[in-house]
């Protein structure tokens, strides 16, 4: 059989793209990370083996914020998914208002997150923001919203959920509507209460939809940067310093790239457990 | 026949006419390029502040005036966004700037890695190169371009400390101007103001700006330099010993972080989270009664398009404890390794160097003086008062950037100051790890 060429001559440019700066600084970067390999001296470049990896777990800069990150994960999806599952059932309607509102709701979600950001930053100023001028009005004090560890956990937290909840809303509502209406008026005629029918009908008939949803919140938010780097910077005292602030910093703030490009590949890693994990559990097959 | 006669001559003709128009297009595109060539372009990668918003605008005019063929443009970056930007071009041998701008404690980085000219070595190699003139320009500027006794780069300014206080409100209130940080102490408690009797606080007696890295650990080396050295001539040793071992576990270093604890009260809620920007704002809406910090820091102070308190406002050294130490610093130039025009870079920081370019960024607003005629101008130390903060200062120390590991350093002291300041640890144990963390980086950088 005669294998046809042009095809392949077509897809070249992109192979070569996606090779060039994907495949190749992904294997670059794993290379790497079996050196000692700094920016204080580059002609030092010296092999290490795996002490890049060994050195992670028992970094203590590492452990502060592999657990921020899931501490804020967990944070996050708690809050959003039921919000945006809310929002789903709530405004599973055609009314001409009901779309109006819908499309209110995703605002936050098309807006970049850098510029959110400095919104909220500005937003949460313990001195001029807005914040702090509300809750003075309802008779309670200022608070140090981005100069207080915990408060600042809040704060970004507080920012994530306001832009990301659209996107669970979005999934779930879309899910929502390409239910079959069959099942719903059989178990209506059976008799089946509002809850009953979202446990028992609902709930099992959106399983994929949601899982996707989590999973695709759950990387987003692990390797969350944007806002963060904007609003807090990773702190105050590394409050908000999370991993991907983490391996930004000491790979291009301090240019320690073989270090960093191990925490890149534990990272990775991670990314790729949670996400084979999830999937086991909601036993679908990728 | 015929028609093979006729396709051969339409076949010549086409060749005829390639051959023209390649010519042509050669002939254009090389008259154009050499028009081109004729100007040389110098290409500045700085920092976004009056001096380098000077040198991409009336420097770059100035001296396009006397040098027709030379056009000087540039990028204006974020301080946030500069380090990395330097970093990545210069490692990567990107030519796109010839000449970049680095904060001092940047510079053991970019000359460490030979990634910048030797200006000394430039004019030894061509002696036809002009003479820079560095005897223009303060003397503690020239640290951070003196590397093995050799000239690398030019001084943008030079910085320093002071105290800015609210004469107005220290007046009606009769409080003393602080020269220790007990008087500091007591001025913030008496300044920290219920203007309103509303059971709000409308004054605050000074910030932190313990949000950010630079000035966080700035912040603490206040307090500690004002303790002196370990020992006297050792200049480095405020951080590091002659053998580049820490140098700050010592009680001092433990009461400075006290000192910062003392004062939290009297601060803004959410001064842990500041930067820069935050303290300055706050000082220019009259929120605060003092500010001690880098002068740049509040640059606007005395312009009214920005700042309620002008002509407001008193300027000092800042306060000490044993004895006056303030640090000096600010922004070098250097040649990019990678330049294509090295030499009209040089010949560029020449001309700086005669003092003119200095002015003009004087003129744009700059105020970290660092040409010796304008510094000492009774006219310039009129219109930028805390010039006369130069003649109060006892000693200055400059910041240890030879070693390239230094802004990683100061984040690891940053880091740790933070968490004793957030009560996440003690302010003995925040320096004894902050100790261990700094001995370990330079330990596995192979200084011991």
């Amino acid at each position: 059989m005669r294998v046809k060429l042009l095809p392949f001559l077509f897809l070249l440019p992109i192979l070569a793209l996606i090779f060039s700066l994907g495949i190749y600084p992904l294997f670059f970067s794993l290379y790497y990370s079996f050196f000692q390999y700094t920016i204080h001296d580059i002609t030092r470049i010296s092999f290490v083996g795996v002490s890049n990896y060994i050195r992670i777990p028992f970094d203590n800069l590492f452990q502060n914020s592999f657990s921020l990150s899931i501490l804020y994960t967990a944070f996050c999806l708690a809050l959003e998914f039921p919000l945006g599952l809310g929002f789903a059932i709530l405004f599973n309607s055609e009314r001409k208002v009901i779309t109006a509102i819908r499309s209110i709701i995703i605002v936050p979600m098309i807006l970049t997150p850098v510029a959110v950001g400095v919104i909220w930053k500005m937003m949460f100023q313990s001195e001029f923001g807005i914040i702090n001028y509300i809750i003075g009005k309802i008779g309670l004090p200022p608070q140090p919203w981005l100069g207080d560890p915990s408060l600042a956990m809040v704060a970004v937290v507080v920012v994530d959920v306001w832009q990301w909840t659209p996107f669970i809303f979005l999934i779930l509502l879309a899910s929502l509507q390409g239910l079959p209406k069959e099942p719903l008026e059989a178990a209506r005629i059976d008799g089946a209460s509002s809850f009953q029918l979202f446990r028992h009908i609902i709930l099992p008939m959106i399983k994929l939809p949601i899982i996707v949803a989590l999973l695709l919140r759950t990387i987003d938010l692990l390797r969350i940067f944007d806002h963060i780097y904007i609003v807090t910077r990773g702190g105050p005292a590394l409050a908000t310093d999370f991993l991907s602030l983490f391996i930004y910093r000491t790979g291009l703030k301090f240019f320690d790239i073989g270090y960093a490009s191990a925490l890149s590949w534990i990272y990775l890693f991670i990314l790729t457990f949670i996400a084979i994990i999830t999937f086991k559990i909601a036993k679908i097959k990728i | 026949m015929s028609e093979r006669k006729y396709g051969r001559k339409v076949f010549y003709a086409a060749i005829l006419v390639v051959i023209l128009i390649a010519a042509l297009t050669i002939g254009v595109w090389k008259f154009w390029f050499q028009k081109r060539v004729e100007v040389i372009e110098l290409r500045i990668l700085t920092m976004d502040l009056p001096f380098g918003r000077a040198l991409i605008t009336t420097i770059a005019k100035e001296y396009q005036k006397i040098n027709p063929n030379i056009r000087v443009t540039g990028e204006l970056v974020p301080y946030d966004t500069l380090h990395e930007k330097v970093m990545t071009e210069l490692a990567a041998g990107s030519p796109t700037y010839d000449i970049i701008t680095t904060d001092c404690i940047w510079a053991g980085e970019v000359v460490g890695n030979r990634w910048v000219y030797c200006l000394d070595d430039m004019r030894s190699e061509d002696p036809s190169l002009p003479p820079i003139h560095y005897e223009n320009l303060l003397e503690a500027s020239l640290v951070y371009v003196t590397y093995d006794g050799k000239r690398w780069g030019l001084p943008a300014g030079l910085n320093t400390q002071a105290l800015v206080y609210r004469v107005d409100l220290f007046e009606k209130y009769g409080v003393k101007v602080p020269r220790n940080w007990d008087e500091f102490l007591e001025a913030a408690k008496k300044l920290t103001l219920d203007l309103d009797g509303d059971g709000k606080i409308d004054v605050y007696g000074t910030t932190l700006v313990m949000g950010a890295q630079d000035p966080g650990y700035s912040d603490w080396t206040f307090r500690l330099f004002g303790y002196g050295p370990i020992k006297e001539g050792q200049r480095e040793g405020f951080i590091f010993t002659d053998d580049a071992k820490p140098a700050f576990n010592r009680p001092e270093a433990i009461k400075a972080i006290e000192r910062l604890k003392e004062i939290l009260p009297y601060c803004p809620p959410g001064c842990l989270g500041f930067d820069y920007p935050d303290a300055a704002s706050l000082y220019y809406e009259g929120k605060l009664a003092m500010l001690v910090h880098w002068t740049d820091t509040f640059v606007d102070a005395e312009n009214p398009a920005v700042s309620k308190v002008v002509g407001k406002n008193g300027y000092t050294r800042i306060p000490a404890d044993v004895v006056n130490y303030q640090s000096v610093g600010y922004y070098q130039l250097w040649i990019n390794k990678a330049s294509k025009h090295p030499k009209e870079a040089y010949k560029f920081f020449a001309w700086m160097s005669e003092g003119k370019a200095y002015h003009l960024m004087y003129e744009a607003g700059e105020n970290a003086l660092v040409y010796k005629k304008d510094v000492q101008d009774p006219e310039i130390r009129k219109k930028v008062p805390f010039l006369k903060v130069w003649d109060e200062i006892e000693h200055t120390v400059p910041i240890p950037v030879w070693y390239p590991e230094f802004t990683e350093v100061q984040r690891i002291i940053w880091e740790e100051v933070s968490l004793a300041l957030a009560d996440k640890k003690t302010s003995a144990q925040a320096i004894e790890d902050a100790y261990n963390r700094v001995y370990e980086l330079m330990r596995s950088h192979g200084y011991y």
